[in-house]
């Protein structure tokens, strides 16, 4: 997010790398268990308009520390050693602009092996490169994907190119498209003074609670004992917390309150944002005793403002 | 409720009422003949009364807007609003507000009604979500289909009555108003990271052109009785010599209703030392020679904004030109987006060809019927600008004030300093409002007739036009005083504006199933946006033209 907001990215709907593209490059993501209709749906098998005979018609490479199952879809693998990911995809841009390393190796991979996966991406008729977790979560936070937005507009100026998150955690999408329609940010608002601010390190969720800050917590939907680093989760057990969640998870374990709420999706309809950021209609298949989301968090508004009045009486 | 708003002058442009001293009276959210006499009495002395303020060409809401406010959280930082200063909701500001700040300011300057003209079929959902979040006016979308890959599929056959029925089930599967093109074709030529420079250029993947693309969509319109004509943003926008594509464009039309939108972009030629100069003169010969043809300016103001379009490769033009930050969006089987941060600065050549071109369409188009006041926002200038354009059309001592400031050498080139024409306030009333209502064919907008909305505006006669029109004394919405000298005094919500039109043209239901399955990713089950997503919808119906 931090990196899109410094730079912009070159993307598009999935539906365009189904259709189009013919080489396509996984870095640090194992969408063969992290996403695993993806390969089926969009970025393998998928047939399109110019890719007819599906999974011949594309390249697949795959980057990262080690070998996963994702590598038994793939036409190339290409190992990196761990945090080396800036500094091979610093070399692929200097490689993309005609330039060479002194180096013959970067990163644990030759410089030889770069350069044709740079050239690949020079000849591509839609080039791709989807990236994860490898990038986003490790040493260097938003500057890795910085780097390969930076590399996809770059690779531009020679062929049709796209990068793309592979972003997870079902509706994570919508919720920050929802948040920054509504405040202008997409995550890390603090609401504080009355309007919205922002400030990603000051007011993201695990620099505040590694802080000890917050002096209650209303979760909604997340589950931070589980995702949350330890030292910014064990806040959360010496606070008061509430957390809505049609299961039981570790945070509703350790929680004060616990509201089961409908399901999203699963019990009660609603819109669920695709990693592409195209909204799809959500219906509900089974039934639920629990209320939606909405009504609990409303009575607590319209409790809230009732007791504000009944303080300002007195 | 009723109120009566006595004492005022009224400016009734559908009605032919110019500064007329009468009572307008309101009942029910409507204007009515006779309020009664126990209706609140508003005393408007010393002010001028007009219908609120209807804009047809606005980027407000859906997913390419929510990149612009994404990618610039710098563009955020110095304002909001807050319930501490008596708003309902918070939010922040800058060129691309968010939902309810965009809602507070349209109806701090007296805007009761907004247009997002640019809403790819498959954001549609996310478009009419953000609207639910806009207050105080009402709206409506355009969907592109400019690019659509399954229009060209049937053009390619020649196929009309299927592009009939198609756009028929694409109008209610949005629940759009109107349709948009942007470039026609380029969008998807962008996806080989190519363009259309020409109306009669073939497309790579599709035998088809944009004149082709552009006469069967205009027709299918017409046959569909939309209540707004073609909405068009040509080929080869901001670059010189755009004025030949603009005037070959109309010419392909031949007398058919066609809005051209933001003009301004496409006004440019290559004549002077610096190969870019501004063809506005010729473009608005060419409009008022042709009655068929209305359209909004998309003026330039100075300062720092972002550019916003569904026309892929001219954002990346303008991301090489400038550095700037760049976000694209193709959209599968639709049409492209792109998103630009720009700085319109007045020491630059271009940028200040580019400002006296809008200005100069404003000035020397004949008929103010037939050009309306947009910044194209918030590409030409964020729309909060619309008071100081308002104040430059109005008084021509300001403006040569203005002239003075830019750019020396473009000073001396552009056609503007001779232009000595000022608009009256009730010119200012037709391009604002009645004239937008009536091209965007609402009939009970945009006017102070019994029978119309009462969305009223009331503004303090004043000699800066500027302070009059950012500041309204009053704003009603649907006969309810909504805001009060400039301050948004109540939150309400507008109705969500639609068409559904007529369908059983032709059988399309197994080519849909076909095209959805072979190229999209989404299941066509899943595609229609329903009405449990407008939670005010207002069906504006269609006039089907009777065959004898």
């Amino acid at each position: 997010m931090v990196a899109l907001q410094l730079g912009g990215a070159p993307a598009a709907t999935l539906g365009e790398v189904k259709n189009r593209a013919d080489l396509v490059i996984f870095w640090g993501s194992n969408p063969a268990e992290s996403h695993p209709r993806h390969f089926a749906r969009y970025s393998g098998a998928a047939k399109g308009r110019m890719n007819p005979k599906g999974r011949k018609d594309r390249y697949i490479v795959l980057v990262d520390i080690r070998p996963t199952p994702s590598v038994k879809y793939a036409d190339e693998f290409i190992q990196i050693k761990p945090g080396q990911d800036f500094e091979v995809l610093t070399v692929m841009r200097m490689l993309a602009s005609g330039q060479r390393p002194d180096a013959d190796n970067i990163g644990g991979v030759e410089v030889q092996t770069l350069e044709r996966l740079v050239q690949r991406c020079k000849d591509a008729r839609m080039g791709v490169l989807f990236f994860g977790q490898g990038i986003t979560e490790t040493r260097g936070k938003h500057q890795n994907s910085l780097v390969i937005y930076q590399f996809g507009k770059e690779m531009n100026r020679h062929s049709k190119f796209l990068t793309l998150p592979m972003r997870g955690h079902y509706n994570v999408v919508g919720s920050g498209n929802t948040m920054c329609w509504q405040t202008g940010y997409p995550f890390a608002v603090n609401f504080g003074r009355g309007y919205p601010q922002f400030n990603p390190g000051e007011f993201s969720v695990v620099d505040l609670l590694k802080r000890k800050e917050p002096d209650a917590a209303l979760i909604v939907a997340a589950e931070p004992m589980d995702h949350l680093p330890y030292e910014a989760a064990r806040h959360l057990e010496d606070i008061p917390t509430i957390v809505l969640d049609p299961r039981e998870t570790l945070t509703t374990k350790m929680a004060d309150v616990v509201i089961p709420v409908k399901h999203a999706g699963v019990s009660v309809e609603g819109t669920a944002y695709r990693m592409d950021h195209i909204p799809i209609k959500m219906r509900a298949v089974l039934d639920s005793p629990w209320p939606k989301d909405d009504i609990p968090l409303s009575t607590i508004i319209e409790r809230i403002k009732e007791i504000r009045k009944e303080e300002a009486k007195t | 409720m009723a109120i009566r708003i006595e004492n005022g002058e009224v400016i009734d442009p559908a009605h032919g009422e110019d500064r007329v001293k009468r009572t307008v009276h309101i009942k029910d959210g409507k204007i009515v003949a006779d309020a009664g006499l126990d209706a609140t009495v508003i005393d408007a002395t010393g002010c001028v009364v007009m219908a609120g303020g209807v804009d047809i060409h606005t980027h407000v809401a859906g997913p390419k807007v929510n990149f612009a406010r994404l990618m610039r959280p710098e563009d955020h930082r110095y304002e909001h609003v807050s319930r501490e200063d008596g708003y309902e909701r918070s939010g922040t500001g800058g060129v691309a507000a968010t939902t309810f700040t965009t809602g507070y300011r349209y109806c701090e300057m007296g805007y009761t009604t907004i247009v997002e003209p640019a809403v790819p079929p498959m954001g549609a959902r996310h478009a009419h979500e953000e609207l639910v979040d806009i207050p105080q006016v009402d709206k409506a979308i355009f969907t592109l289909l400019g690019n659509s890959e399954i229009i060209f599929q049937y053009l390619e056959k020649g196929e009309m009555s299927k592009i009939n029925e198609y756009i028929s089930w694409i109008m209610d599967a949005t629940k759009s108003y109107s349709v948009k093109i942007v470039n026609p074709g380029g969008a998807n030529m962008w996806k080989y990271r190519a363009d259309i420079h020409d109306i009669d250029q073939k497309l790579r993947d599709f035998d088809t052109t944009p004149r082709k693309i552009v006469l069967a969509i205009a027709d299918t319109m017409a046959t569909l009785g939309l209540p707004h004509p073609l909405h068009l943003h040509c080929n080869n926008l901001g670059v010189p010599d755009s004025y030949k594509t603009a005037i070959a464009t109309a010419e392909a039309m031949e007398g058919r209703p066609l809005h051209l939108t933001h003009l301004q972009f496409s006004s440019y030629g290559s004549s002077g030392k610096r190969k870019f100069s501004s063809e506005a003169p010729r473009l608005a010969q060419m409009v008022n020679d042709n009655p068929n043809i209305t359209i909004d300016v998309g003026q330039v103001l100075f300062g720092k904004t972002t550019t916003i379009t569904a026309d892929g490769p001219f954002e990346y033009h303008l991301h090489k030109l400038t550095g700037s930050k760049w976000y694209n969006g193709d959209v599968e089987c639709e049409d492209g987006c792109g998103v630009v941060p720009y700085d319109y600065k007045r020491k630059s050549f271009v940028n200040c060809i580019q400002w006296a071109a809008g200005l100069e369409l404003f000035l020397l188009i004949d008929d103010p019927w037939r050009v309306y006041l947009t910044t194209d926002h918030p590409n030409g200038a964020p729309f909060i600008t619309y008071p100081h354009l308002i104040r430059m059309l109005m008084d021509k001592d300001f403006r040569r004030e203005q002239v003075e400031k830019i750019s020396v050498e473009a000073s001396s080139e552009i056609p503007l300093k001779v232009l000595e024409r000022e608009y009256s306030l009730y010119e200012i009333a037709i391009i604002t409002r009645a004239g937008t209502a009536r091209r965007l064919g609402l009939e009970h907008k945009g006017h102070l007739g019994v029978g119309a909305h009462a969305d009223v505006a009331v503004y303090r006669i004043g000699a800066n036009y500027e302070e009059m029109f950012a500041k309204p004394a009053w704003v009603l919405k649907d006969g309810v005083v909504v805001a009060k000298e400039g301050k948004v005094t109540r939150q309400v919500f507008g109705a969500t504006m639609y068409v559904h039109p007529a369908r059983g043209f032709a059988d399309i239901e197994k080519d849909l199933a076909d095209f959805f399955e072979s190229y999209y990713t989404v299941n066509i089950n899943n595609y229609p946006v329903g009405l449990e997503y407008l939670p005010r919808p207002e069906l504006i119906p269609c006039q089907v033209k009777q065959n004898d």
